[in-house]
Formats: C-alpha cells, structure tokens, sequence
C-alpha cells in the first residue's frame, strides 16, 4: 500500500517536471498548475509513505523515479539530445544519490 | 521582392520610434529573458540546486525560518525554469537533485562528524557526472 503511494508520488514528480519543460516554453496558469499540482501532491504522497517505508529508501527511490522519468520524458516528448554521455551521466546522478541516501 | 523589404524596414522604423516613445528597455529586457547563454543557464542550475539545500534542511532543522524556506523554495524553482528554457529538462533536473543530495550530505556529515570512505566516493561520482554532463551538453543544441 505505502509503496504504491511512493511509486504514485514519483510519478507525480515526472508531472512536476514536465511542468516545469511546459511554463518554459510557456508561462500560462494551466502549465503553472500542471507544475505545482504534481509537486504538491507527490511531496504529500512521499511524507505519507514515509510513516511506514524508512526515510532514506523513500527518498532515494522517489528521486531515482523522477529524475529517471525526467531524462526519459526529455528525451521521447522533448526530443532531448540522446547522446550515450548523457545516459551515463545522468545514470550515474542517480546511482550515486540513491547510493548517498543508503549509507547515511 | 524590393517592396516586400521596404515594407519591411517601414515597419520595423515604426517599431523603433514606438519603442524610442515608451522607453527603449522594455524590448531589450525581453530578448535577454527569451534566450540565456548556456554558461548563465548552468549558473541557474548550480544556484538553484544550492537553494534547494537551505528548503530542503529548512524542512528539516525548525530554526530556519519559515519565511527563508519559502523564499528559498520559490527561487530555486524559479531559477530551474529559467535555465529549463535552455538546457534539456532531463539534465536540469538530474543535476538540480544532485546538488540538493550532495548539500545535505555535506551538511549533515558537517553537523554530525561522521566523514566516511564510502559517502566521499559517492560525493566524487556525483561531481564528475555532473561535469560530464556539463560537457555533454556542448555542441547540442539542447
């Protein structure tokens, strides 16, 4: 149950971050609410599922949802550069935030 | 075809002296905030992913005030949009999380002492795939 609500808060977040993409191509009150809506509902749904799943899992995992979804959506609607350095790097982002909020 | 670019002039003429009339800023002012540098945009990362690090410990430590948190809050996103206008989303975001893990890292391994082999290494990786991405990012056009 409280892991299907941190799998719904990252996904929320990926809805936070194509906000974001949207209010920069273009600054217009639907954008600006797609952008808060998702953040606002993916943090209330990640402080709920951390009443059961420890912090540091929660956190790590919602991140690594998010800035994985980010880079994807980026790249399929957005049509981002696709370069392997980029998939690295960004991988690598991830593997060592994910890695940073284990060991702490 | 002569015409055509007269026509053309004509209008950008009026549009000057309209501009010359209501004051010449206002135009300037927005071509600067439709297009960034790529170096100005990377700038925005960086501050916005250092602001993240004073909400997201403001959500943390009760003796940052309320109203820092959300100023803080407000701006770092504010920045991140910004420099969303000229870099790719999925990079702007990856290191805007990035910096936010490796500040309160930092700040935490500062408060409570405990430095280990492990979080450095993590810490090392963090940097270099940002610089990486730094890097992948020229000679794209994003």
């Amino acid at each position: 149950m409280d892991w299907g609500l941190l799998i719904a808060a990252g996904l929320l977040e990926v809805v936070g971050v194509i906000g974001i993409k949207r209010v920069a191509q273009n600054n217009n009150w639907t954008n600006n609410i797609i952008l808060i809506a998702g953040f606002v509902i993916s943090f209330q749904l990640l402080i709920q599922a951390m009443e059961t799943i420890p912090l540091a899992t929660a956190y790590a995992v919602w991140t690594g949802i998010g800035t994985v979804g980010a880079a994807v959506v980026g790249m399929i609607f957005f049509k981002e550069p696709k370069s392997w350095l980029r998939i690295g790097c960004i991988l690598g982002i991830i593997f060592s935030v994910v890695g940073l909020k284990l060991v702490s | 075809m002569t015409g055509g670019t007269k026509a053309v002039t004509d209008e950008a003429q009026t549009e000057k002296t309209e501009a010359e009339k209501t004051g010449t800023e206002k135009p300037a002012a927005e071509k600067v905030d439709k297009k960034i540098s790529d170096a100005r945009a990377w700038t925005y990362v960086v501050l916005g992913g250092l602001l993240e690090i004073v909400w997201a410990s403001g959500f943390k430590y009760e003796e940052i005030p309320g109203l820092i948190v959300l100023v803080a809050l407000l701006t770092s996103f504010d920045l991140i949009i910004r420099a969303t206008k000229v870099l790719p989303v999925g990079t702007v975001y990856a290191v805007f999380a990035g910096m936010g893990t490796l500040g309160t890292t930092i700040v935490e391994m500062s408060l409570s002492g405990s430095v280990s082999a492990m979080r450095i290494a993590f810490i090392l990786l963090l940097l270099a795939c940002i610089v990486g991405l730094k890097l992948s990012s020229k000679g794209s056009d994003g």
